[in-house]
């Protein structure tokens, strides 16, 4: 990095505690903002491209590989997009047996970037390590939590990294009720300990950062919108999934390979746990709603530093689901509902930790997909991320160096990147001259 | 799909650690897996594909435990090492990792920051070639595998 008198140019080569691998370059000349540029350097993915051709049936498993810590996002969501061509609907146990694997999907990945990614910045430490030698208790329940969500994951979908069980149509198997049953404990566990971290969180020192974004997030009649729901926005979207490419635009920037997007006819959207929060405030539990307010964050939070107290009452609200859905399973009489392919374009979204997560395929009356479109929470994200950028480096840019960049920083964590998914592919053209 | 039940006698683990689709990173997990036939269900025997971060719950309530991973240190490819760790130094960068999870040497100074470390840690190190996609170990690394496992026996045997 290097600082001038008037002019600074602060390169962070490599972003710490992201998944994957991103940099961020600033450039100040004359003591005025000229370029906030967040560069994606996965090498692209070409997912999109290698669906064609594959069997419907394939598109789970193989979009899974996207993400190590969200794979039930891609499972689901291309599971729904393929029910969605077929007519098929899933409904009763397997339903909520989805619900459950995505709650578990959500704490793990909340977890382990609220107490391991995230707290670091907000109590002055480079990792988690470091804050493990003053802080072991929070770093302790963290690993706990995490845990207990990779369990859900485990015995649902046969094992926490890329699980095996699931399928369009539902799962290979369902666990029985005793099973089940012994996740029981440990997520009463989660709950109580989910409750302390929302009052953890809420003692963390925030900065003064409120804007005027663009919330999109799923809506549910009935629920939390987790796997289900109409895409809806603070600024008037109110659209059936189907209907997701007709409310954004996507671009291709140089210094990126990731796709950058913007609400249709307007700016850039905001995806993830605020959204869903400011979205689906009335679909939480009342005790959930009172913790909330007890601890200042009511339905209109539009701070994104906040955001890890609302991952908090998220994992607050995924433990407690999970627990009502274990006391009250029944065991399926099939673990799949039968889906016989037919010629067609289906669509499905779910939110991803991280937002939504969205699936378009095409394929023929034999189910061989013809063509693929994915998009991650974090491409969408990305946009916005460097708009914040923008926003909080220009008041500041007296700061020094150090200072500047440890916010930028944490700035960026606020949206949990995950950047090793969030290259969702343009079409690719070959000039051989 | 139900994990391995660990016996009341069980103090031992031995994890294999690695990505058998990336050639000689897989080794831990080969090795892992030679040392669960060899041994029937008499060790406990983790092949260990995820977070890291896992491990701490993985080896809770056991005395020692018997790490093997792919390293890449500039050494001839099949050179073994190890570690008996925190006593002798630990050089974490040689160990694989991601960007996507924290690193084993980080792993590890996470447990002993919450006095979550076995009372005995042993890891084995073996230098890989290759660490793009393919399913099978170098010749190099094959080599090196019978000669960890016999060290690894002989671990075991000590003291359990």
């Amino acid at each position: 990095m290097s600082a001038k008198n008037k002019s600074k140019t602060i390169k962070v080569n490599y972003l710490a505690r992201v998944e994957g691998e991103g940099a961020l370059d600033i450039k100040i000349r004359s003591n005025k903002l000229q370029d906030v540029k967040l560069k994606i350097f996965e090498p692209p993915r070409f997912f999109e491209a290698f669906l064609r051709g594959r069997d419907f049936r394939e598109a789970p498993d193989i979009t899974a590989r996207i993400c190590g810590i969200c794979p039930i996002a891609y499972l689901l969501g291309a599971s729904y997009a393929m029910e969605d061509v077929c007519g098929v609907k899933v409904s009763g146990p397997l339903r909520a047996l989805r619900r459950l694997i995505y709650d578990g999907e959500w704490i793990e990945s909340h977890a382990l970037h609220i107490f391991m990614l995230h707290a670091p910045d907000f109590l002055g430490y480079q990792s988690a390590i470091e804050m493990a030698k003053d802080h072991p208790q929070i770093v302790q329940n963290g690993l706990k939590l995490k845990k207990y969500g990779n369990r859900i994951l485990e015995v649902l979908g046969g094992r926490e990294i890329h699980p095996v069980n699931l399928r369009v149509g539902g799962f290979y198997r369902v666990p029985s009720k005793h099973e089940i049953k012994t996740l029981l404990d440990d997520l009463k566990w989660g709950r109580e300990a989910a409750v302390e971290a929302v009052r953890w969180s809420a003692r963390l020192t925030f900065p003064d950062f409120n804007e005027d974004y663009e919330l999109v997030a799923l809506r549910h009649p009935d629920e939390y919108g987790i796997i289900e729901g109409r895409i809806t926005s603070n600024k008037g979207i109110d659209a059936p999934i189907s209907k997701y490419d007709d409310c954004f635009t996507e671009t291709h920037v140089a210094h990126s390979t990731a796709l950058r997007t913007h609400v249709k006819g307007r700016d850039t959207a905001f995806l993830g746990p605020m959204a869903r929060f400011n979205i689906n405030f009335d679909k939480l539990p009342v005790f959930i709603r009172d913790l909330a307010k007890e601890v200042g964050l009511a339905k209109g939070c539009f701070n994104p530093f906040k955001s890890i107290m609302i991952r908090c009452l998220e994992v607050l609200f995924a433990f407690d689901e999970a627990v009502h859905i274990v006391e009250n399973y029944e065991m399926p009489d099939q673990p799949a509902v039968e889906v016989k392919p037919r010629a067609g374009t289906g669509y499905g979204a779910t939110e991803a930790p991280r937002g939504i997560c969205y699936h378009r395929y095409t394929i023929d009356e034999e189910g061989t997909i013809f063509d693929a479109k994915i998009v991650s929470p974090t491409c969408v994200n990305q946009t916005t991320i460097e708009k914040d950028l923008w926003r909080f480096i220009e008041p500041h840019m007296d700061w020094p160096v150090e200072k500047l960049q440890w916010h930028c920083e944490q700035a960026i964590r606020n949206y949990d990147p995950c950047i090793s998914c969030s290259t969702h592919f343009l079409k690719l053209k070959v000039d051989r001259g | 799909m139900a994990k391995k039940e660990i016996t009341a006698k069980t103090k031992l683990m031995v994890i294999g650690i690695g990505n058998e689709s990336r050639a000689d990173d897989g080794v831990g997990l080969y090795i892992a897996e030679r040392l669960e036939q060899r041994y029937r269900g008499g060790i406990k025997v983790l092949k260990h594909r995820g977070g890291t971060t896992n491990l701490i719950h993985e080896w809770e309530g056991f005395d020692k435990v018997i790490i093997c991973d792919a390293v890449h240190s500039g050494q001839r490819a099949g050179f073994i090492y190890r570690f008996d760790y925190p006593k002798d130094e630990f050089p974490e960068e040689i160990f694989r990792f991601s960007t996507h999870t924290f690193s084993l040497g980080q792993v590890l100074e996470l447990a002993k920051l919450l006095n979550h470390l076995p009372k005995e840690v042993i890891i084995y190190g073996i230098e890989g070639k290759f660490f793009t996609v393919g399913d099978r170990l170098s010749p190099e690394v094959q080599e090196s595998v019978s000669e960890v496992i016999e060290r690894i026996r002989k671990d075991i045997d000590r003291g359990h």
